[in-house]
């Protein structure tokens, strides 16, 4: 126990209550408890009970528009609707997609680039500010710049597409193109991130394996897939985790450029949920997609978890 | 640390190189180049088939969003909201890193798992009910509950952060200062906080950024007063005839804060999170 001196000065004006409140608030052992109770209370509040919250209500029958309806016991049939529903699954197919394609290629952008960046050049820092530029920029401002870029008459990805001789396109109204245009943006706004983090590993490897390979005479290629990128995979499976759960649940991308058009080809689960529960009221329905988002999120992070976990348990030993 | 010595030998593969390297800088920087360009052009400008470059600058792009659209007040609402957030995450996150570092907690792998955790569970999935209990309680539409919202929200990682910079601090400076006579609260506030002040600093910008651009419940949690500037561009699009100058405008003050940051804090973020991965 540390040594404390007594800072009470005056106990006679305090009542037996005031007594217990202060030993609760002084005493030493409840000091971290004290400290983590802001942090926990609005966790509890934020995070926990509506989780519950939202997990209950995926089970009843409640338009929030409507306070004179009654709320009813739906019991299953929310979850039925809805996985019987084809634009779920339509939606559930766009996210797939998008998640696996957006998190490869923003992964090896940043890897190519964090890899180019791996040796001495002139101007090697001002390339790497302007890189990291997007990186911090809101994902309404990104998904804006892109709807601008992408846009059928006025927009300048049209311009340069004519270059190439290819026609005027309308990106975002057109079914095949409208999902790997907001690919695209999403890719934009997070490889610079993948490539900072990329990069800080690359240059927190050992050399040794690398050296001593050289002397050996292996090739530069070969030194690259077999030593350099083995060591990277514990890096690569975390940016990968993050990626994928950020990429599972887009929805500033979707509702800035395209609200789930054309014709639902670009509606994802992220954004099916928001729709049910704001813009059709239907609390049921959308908390049934918001829970199917939370469980398969989990599953993905948490490997995650159980890392950042460990990290925090060693820091307190 | 020596530099890996991966020489390019020959004038034709620096050549390759540049060309990757700018093809790849022109992506990325050509977007916000071409978005903040746009909001200083004039009319004619913006509607052609072809790109312009040079253009006469004009700033009535900006001008009409504050004067017609009440622009303002929503800026200062951003404002408010991710300075305070900013305020609460790094005072309450440094408590709860100093508490998790410092002491051994009962049940602490719950404790650990609950904060770890809270960042996984997608907004999506808690705004349904949350949503619901705001507006029984008839908070909906208040700076305070968004700032409690992205504050809460925003915090777990930042604990995780400030947790490495507190744990770097020696415990004899913490006894020290005890058997002088001084309170746990003091010693918090004008010894711990002080000494973890790079850590601060860069919850700070995180902090700021993070609720800056925050979208989801910004939506959800504001209707009308309380809006923040990602909200109202949101709206801005709705209209019937896209207004590209205005929005362009807007996007542009909206990148600013970042743009700027990522600037100043390049290097730092590239030596720190280098010195994170040496640490291992």
């Amino acid at each position: 126990m540390r040594q404390r001196l007594p800072t009470i000065s005056r106990p006679g004006f305090l009542s037996k209550g005031e007594w217990i409140i202060r030993g609760l608030i002084r005493s030493e052992r409840l000091i971290p408890y004290w400290m983590l109770a802001p942090l926990l209370v609005g966790l509890a509040i934020l995070v926990y009970s509506p989780m519950i919250g939202t997990f209950a209500l995926s089970f009843l029958r409640y338009f929030w528009n409507k306070p004179q309806q009654p709320i009813r016991w739906a019991g299953l049939n929310n979850y039925i609707d809805i996985f019987s529903e084809s634009l779920f699954w339509q939606a559930f197919g766009n996210t797939i997609v998008f998640m696996i394609v957006s998190t490869g290629l923003s992964v090896l952008i940043g890897l190519g680039l964090a890899v180019m960046f791996d040796r001495k050049f002139p101007g090697k820092n001002v390339f790497m500010t302007l890189i990291l530029l997007p990186m911090m920029t809101a994902p309404v401002a990104a998904a804006l710049t892109w709807k601008f870029l992408f846009d059928g008459q006025w927009g300048a990805v049209n311009y340069f597409v004519n270059v190439m001789g290819i026609p005027n396109q309308a990106w975002l109204a057109s079914p095949k193109l409208a999902l790997p245009a907001i690919m695209v943006a999403d890719i934009w706004l997070y490889a610079p991130f993948v490539f900072l983090v990329m990069f800080a590993s690359l240059q927190a490897l050992p050399q040794e394996p690398m050296e001593a390979a050289r002397i050996d005479g292996g090739s530069r290629w070969q030194i690259f897939t077999r030593i350099t990128l083995p060591l990277l995979v514990p890096n690569f499976l975390l940016i990968i985790v993050i990626r994928l759960m950020d990429t599972f649940r887009v929805f500033d991308f979707i509702y800035i450029m395209t609200n789930g058009g054309p014709g639902g080809k670009t509606e994802t689960i992220g954004f099916l949920s928001y729709e049910r529960t704001f813009r059709h009221f239907n609390m049921g329905q959308g908390s049934v997609i918001a829970i199917f988002i939370l469980v398969v999120v989990l599953l993905i992070s948490w490997y995650f978890i159980r890392i950042l976990q460990k990290g925090l348990l060693e820091q307190v030993r | 640390m020596t530099k890996r010595n991966f020489t390019l030998n020959s004038i034709g593969k620096w050549t390759v190189f540049y060309i990757g390297l700018i093809c790849a800088v022109f992506f990325f920087v050509f977007p916000i180049f071409w978005i903040v360009t746009t909001s200083l052009k004039h009319r004619v400008d913006v509607y052609t088939e072809k790109p312009v470059l040079l253009f006469s600058v004009t700033w009535q792009n900006y001008q009409r969003i504050f004067e017609l659209h009440d622009f303002g007040r929503y800026l200062l609402n951003s404002f408010i909201v991710a300075t305070s957030v900013t305020l609460i995450i790094m005072y309450f996150g440094a408590l709860a890193a100093y508490a998790l570092t410092r002491w051994r907690i009962k049940g602490y792998n719950w404790v650990s798992l609950a904060i770890i955790s809270a960042r996984m569970f997608p907004p999506i999935a808690l705004l349904p009910s949350f949503f619901l209990f705001a507006s029984r309680i008839g908070i909906v539409d208040t700076r305070q509950v968004l700032i409690f919202a992205h504050a809460t929200y925003g915090l777990p990682f930042i604990v995780f952060m400030l947790a490495g910079f507190f744990r770097q601090i020696p415990r004899d400076l913490d006894d020290a200062a005890l058997i002088d006579g001084c309170s746990y609260f003091r010693l918090f506030n004008w010894i711990m906080l002080p000494s973890v002040a790079p850590g601060l600093a860069a919850t700070a910008i995180l902090s700021f950024i993070w609720s800056w651009n925050e979208f989801l419940f910004a939506l959800v949690l504001t209707r009308a007063s309380s809006k923040t500037l990602p909200v109202v561009i949101s709206e801005f699009i709705g209209f019937v005839q896209v207004d590209w100058q205005g929005l362009t405008a807007m996007a542009t003050i909206l990148l600013l804060p970042s743009i700027i940051i990522t600037f100043a804090t390049q290097k730092y973020l590239v030596r720190g999170l280098t010195a994170g991965a040496v640490k291992g």
